[in-house]
């Protein structure tokens, strides 16, 4: 087998599915349809599926951590791509806890043990405050989705989520109000499909596609 | 694949009401001017049942549905001119020729077929919406 075959991560093949990949399987089920209305809708169910199942994930880092640095945003991931949710962080390999809210506290430390989402969901900050800059320190596990402009999209949706994404699709276009492929029912039965498929690939990512626990013991103490 | 112009829209619809003579000798029944004020009605009422026709062209809130003009287009107040490229998928160019000839079969008061007005509007109704 040769390797010539396995792509490098960040050498933009990531987001290398053409849309006519599904366009060509679903034009002929809508009749009359114009063709960049049909792209925008492809795009607009994939960007819905990848923003509500969080079931295209990557790890970002090593990260430079700054002092006093408040906020890390995340996106735009690359050209194609933004970060919809970060999942984790991790400082120098320990996972940090979770916090809702930014706390009220303005402790600075050199080892923060907790992040917080901030009010947009592709952003964190790390508590207690960062006393002194450190290299290396930040990974984040994030979750992404197709940015709305893009032409071609994730290689996993076309790999794993082809189907789901297909449905979502279809369930869109059908339900436009009184155009010659209208089909409202038809549209409700495959929402049904891409919602059932968003359950179960937002599972299924849990578990790494691997059907690993999607669960850990905690650490106790530090 | 090219576009049809704006000028094979007024053609076809011509040829379905047997207004084929040639314009340089004067014996066309209906001027051009009169066409290209019903084509230019065509596209409105081609934008108020199918906006997403116009889904490339929207800009600054607005479907910008152009405005077909005999001379030379103005581009910054939005004309086309006759021997332009329709700047709509190809799709809409039938029902666009059946609307035009559907609207001359209903202004003409000498020759008309009362029926065919009402069958080529119907035409152009049905062939872009499901209603």
């Amino acid at each position: 087998m040769s390797a010539d075959s396995i792509f490098l991560e960040g050498s933009g093949c990531e987001c290398d599915v053409s849309l006519d990949t599904w366009l060509r399987d679903a034009l002929p089920q809508v009749p009359g349809i114009v063709r960049s209305v049909a792209a925008r809708e492809l795009v607009l169910a994939c960007r819905e599926f990848y923003e509500r199942s969080l079931s295209w994930r990557t790890t970002i880092g090593p990260v430079h951590a700054r002092s006093r640095f408040l906020q890390y945003y995340q996106s735009p991931y690359d050209d194609y791509t933004n970060v919809v949710a970060v999942l984790g962080v991790e400082w120098k390999g320990r996972p940090l806890k979770k916090l809702v809210r930014q706390p009220t506290l303005d402790w600075e430390s050199s080892d923060p043990t907790h992040y917080w989402i901030t009010d947009v969901p592709d952003a964190v900050g790390l508590w207690p405050k960062l006393r002194a800059d450190t290299d290396n320190a930040l990974h984040f596990h994030v979750a992404l989705t197709p940015k709305q402009s893009v032409d071609h999209l994730p290689r996993i949706a076309a790999i794993k989520h082809y189907d789901a994404i297909l449905d979502g699709f279809l369930a869109r276009v059908w339900s436009h109000p009184s155009k010659p492929y209208s089909n409202p029912a038809e549209a409700e039965r495959r929402r049904t499909r891409f919602v059932a498929a968003i359950a179960r690939y937002s599972g299924e990512a849990k578990t790494g596609y691997a059907a690993a626990q999607n669960w850990s013991f905690p650490r106790f103490g530090r | 694949m090219a576009n049809p112009t704006y000028q094979s829209i007024l053609d076809g619809a011509r040829e379905l009401v047997k207004d084929t003579d040639d314009p340089n000798t004067g014996s066309q029944r209906f001027p051009d001017s009169m066409l290209i004020g019903i084509l230019n009605r065509a596209l409105s009422a081609l934008s108020t049942v199918r906006p997403d026709a116009f889904y490339d062209s929207f800009n600054r809130n607005n479907l910008n549905v152009p405005t077909v003009v005999a001379g030379t287009p103005d581009e910054d107040a939005g004309e086309v001119g006759l021997d332009d490229e329709m700047a709509i998928d190809r799709m809409f160019h039938p029902p666009l020729i059946e609307y035009v000839a559907g609207m001359i079969e209903a202004t003409e008061d000498e020759f008309t077929v009362d029926g065919r007005a009402l069958l080529l509007l119907e035409r152009f109704r049905r062939s872009v919406t499901s209603m």
